[in-house]
C-alpha cells in the first residue's frame, strides 16, 4: 500500500473526527427559566474525587504523551527520511577507486562520504551492513541497527591494488541478507552498490548502483618484468611498458632502480593513447629487487589522476649455481636448453657411460636429466628429468611404464597449475610421435593428448620425477623460446624437494607455505598468519627469506566513470513506522478532543 | 380579554381576605386593629381619667358599682395588599403548546385575583409589578369597580429580564412605607434573593404570603442529551449532556431552593403556596388564598381564607 495512499485514508479519519465533531457542535437548544440551577446540578452530579480527576488527568497525560511522542517524532530531522528495512552496502575498494578527481578527493573518499549518508539514512528505521568489495570482500560492518558503528571501520580504509571482485560481494551481501531475513523475505532487503566501474549485478536481493568517480586522464605501466641474461652470467635484463590512457599528450620520467642504483631514468613523451616499451639492465649475483616508477608525470590541461598503477616491482632471483648431469647421445636442444641458464652447471655424459657411475658419484648432482636411457640396475637418483624414456625404464625406484606408440598427438589438455610448466603453453607446438605413459596412482599428467599422458610428474617423500613421453626430435617445441623455460622449470621442481616459490606473482593470489614460513609485507612487517589467501598490495614481499614480487600491472587501465544501475523495490507494503505511528497519535489527540468536546471527558 | 372573567369573580366574590391585626392600615375598614377606639365591638372597661370622653362612660357600671368607668372598642381598619408579580424572563417559560398559559398568564390572574378581593373588600389594593426592581405600580385601589384599571396594567405587564427580590423590596417599602398584606408572585427561579427578599418582607412587618408558580419545566424536566441550555432571563448559554444524573441533581437543587424559599416564608409569619401550572382557575384561587396545599383543602369548603 503506498504512502499516499495511507495518507488519505488517514486524512480521511480525520476529516471524519473533525465532521463528527462539528455534528455535535450544533446541539439542540433548549431554553430554560435560569441556568444557574443546571450548573449546580452540574457542580453537585460531577463524579467524586477519584473519577472526577482520573478521568481528566488521564486525558490529560494522553494529552500529555501524544503531545510529546509527535514532538520527538517530529523533532527528528531524519523523520520519515529513512530507507527502511535491511541495506546491504557494498562499497568498492578496487585499485581505481584511490583514483583523485581534480580537487584531489580520491574516489574512495567520495564513496565513503555516500556510505555515511546511506548508513545515516538506513539506520533510522532499518538496519545496515557494509561490505568492502576489494580483490577479496570482506564484511566490514555487519548488520546493525546503529550508524555509529560504521566509524571505526572506515577510519583506515584502504583500496587494493588489484580490481574489486563486485561479484562475490554482491554475492556476499545476498547471503547476508538470505540469513538476516530469511531465504523467503531475501527479495525485502536492498544492496547499494557503490562503485567506479560499470556493472550488472544479478542478485536476488534488488541492487542500486550508486556510481562515483568522473573519467579521469592516466598513465600507467602496464607490464614489469625482469630475468636473467642467459648469456651472462651475473646480467639481468627489464622491461617495462609504460601507457598513456589518456587522450593528451603526456610526458614523463621513467625509472627503474634495483634498490639504490639506476639502472633506468628516461625522460620520454607519450602521445594520446601511446603505448611504450623500455628496457634496461643491470648485473648483480645476488638477488635483485627492482622497483620501476613513473615521475614527474605531465599531461597537458590535465593530471594523472591513478598513482597506484605508476608503481611496479620486480626480483630476479639470485645467481646459484647447479649441477646437473645430462644423459645423452649429443641431443642438442638439451644441452643448448640447458647451457642458456646461468645458473647450471651442466655435465654431459653419454648413454653408456652412465653404466660406469656409481650411486655416490651421481649424488655429487643436483638434477639427472635423461634421453632416452633409463639408470642402470641397482642405481637410484631423487631427481629425475627424463626424455622419451625407454619402455621399463628403471628412474631411481620409479619405474615406468608405457602404451602403444602414436602418431601425431595433439595436446588437449595440461596442468598448468604445476609449477614445471609455469608461463609454458603448448598452443602452437606439434608432435609427430609419442609413447604414452602408463598413469598410476599420484601421478600428475602433465600433458595429455586424449586420455594419454605425455608427461606426468611424480613424487615421493624421498624423490621426484618429470618424464616428458616424447623425443626432443619429434616435436617442434624444443625449437620455440619455451623449452629452455620448460625445462628450467622441470629441474627447479624436480631438484627442490621443498615447496617451489616464483619470482613473481599477481596482485589477487595467496601466499604462504605448508611449511609455515614467516611473511613480512612490502612495508617490512610481519604477518601473523603463515597464509595470506589474497594478496592485495602490490611490492615485494618476503616468505621465509625468498623475495617475492606481486604484480598488479596488468589492471592498469584507463578510468572511467561508474553508472547508475538497478532500483530498489518496494521492501515492504507497510508505510514507514514513524508515519503510521505520527497519524495514529494524532487520530487519537483528534478523537479525544471530540470526546472531551462532547462531554464524555468533561 | 379580561384577566378576571365574570366565573372567576363570581368564585371570587365568596371569598375574603384576613389581615392579622398588625398588618391592618390607619382607615377605617373591615379588619380588625391592635387599637382600642371607637368601634362596634366591645373590647374592654377602664377607669375614668378626666378628659375622656363623657359619652363613653358606662353610666349602668356606675350605677352598680359608684364607679366611673370608660367601654372600649376595638378599631377596624381597613388594609394595604400589596400583590408583588415577578416579570423576570422566565415567568414567560411554562406553556407546553402554543396558546397555553404561562407562568405570567397565571401569576397575572393571582395577582388580579388578590387585588380585586382587596378591593371588593374595601382595602387598598396596589399591584407592583418587579424585575431587578420595582417596574411599575397602580394606584391604591380601593373599589371593585377599579377592576378594569388592574386589568389594564396587568395586561401591559411582558415578562423580561432578570430578578432581584431585595432590590425590588427595598424599593417598594420605600415607595409604600405602609404595612400590609404582601403577596409575592413568583416563580421563584433565581437561587439568590429570594430568601433575602421574603425575611426583608417579614421584617418590614408586612403579612406575607408567597405564591409560586411554578411548570413541569422548572421542576421536572423530561428533556435528555446534549442540549445547549439558554437562560431565558440573562440569554447565557451553556452546552450539557443532560442524562438521568443530571435530571436528579437539578431536582435535588430546586427542591433544595423551594425548601429555603419555604422556610423563609414561614420563619416571617407567612404562608407558602404552590401553584403548578396545570391547576384549574377553582382549585388555583382556593389553594393560593387558603395557604399551604394541607390547608387549602380544609378551607376550600368554606370558601374563605
Amino acid at each position: 500500500m503506498p504512502v499516499a495512499l495511507v495518507g488519505a485514508l488517514m486524512a480521511i479519519a480525520a476529516a471524519l473526527v473533525v465532521a463528527i465533531y462539528l455534528l455535535r457542535r450544533t446541539p439542540q437548544t433548549q431554553v430554560v427559566s435560569n441556568i444557574q440551577f443546571w450548573l449546580r446540578a452540574a457542580e453537585s452530579a460531577r463524579p467524586k474525587w477519584l473519577a472526577s480527576f482520573r478521568i481528566p488527568l488521564l486525558a490529560l497525560l494522553l494529552s500529555l504523551i501524544v503531545g510529546l511522542l509527535i514532538t520527538a517524532l517530529a523533532g527528528d530531522p531524519r523523520f520519515g527520511d529513512g530507507a527502511r528495512g535491511t541495506t546491504i552496502i557494498v562499497l568498492s575498494a578496487g585499485r581505481t577507486m584511490g583514483a583523485r578527481a581534480e580537487g584531489g578527493e580520491r574516489r574512495i573518499d567520495r564513496a565513503v562520504v555516500e556510505v555515511r549518508r546511506w548508513v545515516e539514512r538506513s539506520t533510522i528505521e532499518g538496519d545496515v551492513a557494509v561490505i568492502r568489495a576489494g580483490m577479496r570482500p570482506s564484511v566490514l560492518v555487519p548488520v546493525t541497527e546503529r550508524a555509529g558503528d560504521l566509524e571505526l571501520a572506515l577510519r583506515d580504509l584502504t583500496v587494493d591494488d588489484g580490481p574489486a571482485d563486485l561479484e562475490s560481494a554482491l554475492a556476499v551481501a545476498d547471503e547476508l541478507l538470505s540469513e538476516h531475513l530469511g531465504a523467503a523475505n531475501a527479495s525485502m532487503g536492498r544492496i547499494l552498490l557503490v562503485t567506479d566501474t560499470t556493472f550488472e549485478p544479478a542478485t536476488r536481493a534488488p541492487t542500486v548502483i550508486l556510481p562515483v568517480g568522473t573519467p579521469i586522464d592516466s598513465l600507467g605501466i602496464t607490464s614489469f618484468a625482469a630475468r636473467r641474461v642467459p648469456t651472462a652470467v651475473g646480467e639481468y635484463a627489464a622491461r617495462i611498458e609504460v601507457v598513456n590512457f589518456s587522450s593528451r599528450e603526456a610526458s614523463l620520467r621513467v625509472s627503474v632502480g634495483d634498490g639504490e642504483v639506476p639502472i633506468l631514468d628516461e625522460r620520454i613523451v607519450l602521445g594520446p593513447h601511446e603505448r611504450r616499451a623500455l628496457e634496461a639492465g643491470g648485473f648483480s649475483a645476488r638477488r635483485a629487487e627492482l622497483h620501476a616508477s613513473l615521475e614527474a608525470i605531465s599531461i597537458a590541461g590535465s593530471m594523472d589522476g591513478l598513482s597506484a598503477d605508476d608503481q611496479a616491482y620486480a626480483v630476479v632471483d639470485a645467481l646459484e649455481r647447479t649441477r646437473i648431469l645430462l644423459v645423452t647421445d649429443g641431443d642438442v636442444y638439451l644441452e643448448a636448453a640447458l647451457s642458456s641458464h646461468p645458473g647450471l652447471e651442466v655435465e654431459v655424459l653419454n648413454r653408456a657411460g652412465l653404466a660406469s657411475e656409481t650411486p655416490a658419484s651421481l649424488a655429487h648432482y643436483a638434477a639427472l636429466v635423461l634421453d632416452q636411457v633409463g639408470l642402470p640396475e641397482g642405481m637410484a637418483h631423487p631427481s629425475v628429468l627424463a626424455f622419451a624414456p625407454p619402455e621399463s625404464a628403471d628412474l631411481g625406484g620409479l619405474p615406468l611404464r608405457f602404451r602403444r606408440e602414436v602418431r601425431n598427438p595433439r595436446i588437449t589438455a595440461m596442468l598448468g597449475s604445476h609449477p614445471a610448466l609455469e608461463g609454458v603453453r603448448f598452443d602452437g607446438a606439434h608432435f609427430t610421435r609419442a609413447r604414452p605413459m602408463i598413469e598410476t596412482p599420484g601421478d600428475q599428467v602433465l600433458l595429455r593428448a586424449g586420455d594419454r599422458a605425455l608427461a606426468i610428474a611424480r613424487s615421493s617423500p624421498s624423490s621426484r620425477l618429470v618424464a616428458f613421453s616424447f623425443d626432443t626430435e619429434d616435436t617442434d617445441l624444443v625449437r620455440g623460446e619455451a623449452f629452455p623455460l620448460l625445462v628450467h622449470h622441470a629441474l627447479r621442481w624436480v631438484a627442490d624437494h621443498g615447496e617451489p616459490t616464483p619470482l613473481a606473482r599477481r596482485v589477487g593470489s595467496a601466499l604462504g607455505s605448508e611449511s609455515g614460513l614467516t611473511i613480512t609485507d612490502p612495508h617490512g612487517e610481519i604477518i601473523a598468519a603463515t597464509m595470506v589467501p589474497t594478496v592485495t598490495e602490490s611490492g615485494i614481499w618476503d616468505l621465509g627469506g625468498r623475495r617475492i614480487a606481486f604484480d598488479a600491472t596488468e589492471h592498469a587501465r584507463a578510468l572511467g566513470a561508474g553508472a547508475t544501475g538497478g532500483t530498489f523495490a518496494a521492501a515492504s507494503l507497510v508505510p514507514p513506522l514513524g508515519m503510521i505511528l505520527a497519524a495514529l497519535l494524532l487520530f487519537v489527540m483528534l478523537f479525544e478532543w471530540a470526546l472531551l468536546h462532547r462531554g464524555r471527558l468533561e | 380579554m379580561k384577566i378576571l372573567d365574570t366565573q372567576a369573580r363570581r368564585l371570587l366574590d365568596r371569598l375574603a381576605l384576613m389581615v392579622r391585626p398588625g398588618a391592618t392600615s390607619t382607615r377605617q375598614g373591615g379588619h380588625r386593629s391592635p387599637f382600642l377606639a371607637s368601634g362596634v365591638e366591645f373590647a374592654d372597661h377602664r377607669p375614668y381619667v378626666p378628659g375622656d370622653d363623657f359619652r363613653r362612660i358606662d353610666w349602668r357600671a356606675f350605677a352598680k358599682s359608684g364607679n366611673l368607668v370608660m367601654r372600649q372598642f376595638e378599631e377596624e381598619r381597613d388594609a394595604r395588599i400589596y400583590v408583588l408579580l415577578d416579570l423576570s424572563g422566565s415567568m414567560g417559560r411554562g406553556a407546553t403548546n402554543k396558546g397555553d398559559p404561562t407562568k405570567l398568564d397565571i401569576a397575572k390572574r393571582v395577582a388580579a385575583s388578590f387585588a380585586y378581593v382587596g378591593m371588593k373588600q374595601f382595602d387598598r389594593a396596589v399591584v407592583v409589578p418587579f424585575g431587578d426592581g420595582v417596574v411599575g405600580d397602580t394606584r391604591p385601589l380601593r373599589n371593585s369597580a377599579d377592576l378594569p384599571e388592574v386589568d389594564r396594567f396587568l395586561e401591559g405587564c411582558i415578562a423580561g429580564g432578570t430578578t432581584s427580590l431585595p432590590d425590588a423590596v427595598r424599593e417598594m417599602c420605600g415607595r409604600f412605607p405602609k404595612r400590609g398584606l404582601c403577596v409575592v408572585v413568583s416563580d421563584l427561579m433565581t437561587p439568590k434573593g429570594f430568601p433575602e427578599g421574603i425575611r426583608t418582607l417579614g421584617a418590614f412587618g408586612h403579612e406575607l404570603r408567597v405564591v409560586h408558580v411554578h411548570c413541569p419545566e422548572d421542576r421536572t424536566p423530561t428533556f435528555e442529551g446534549e442540549l445547549e441550555l439558554t437562560d431565558a432571563e440573562t440569554g447565557d448559554k451553556v452546552r450539557l449532556r443532560i442524562n438521568k444524573k443530571l435530571l436528579e441533581a437539578y431536582g435535588k437543587e430546586i427542591k433544595k431552593h423551594i425548601d429555603a424559599c419555604r422556610d423563609a416564608t414561614r420563619r416571617a409569619g407567612g404562608r407558602f403556596v404552590d401553584v403548578p401550572l396545570d391547576l384549574t382557575f377553582d382549585k388555583l384561587i382556593r389553594r393560593a388564598f387558603a395557604g399551604d396545599e394541607g390547608k387549602s383543602s380544609k378551607m376550600a369548603g368554606k370558601g374563605a381564607a
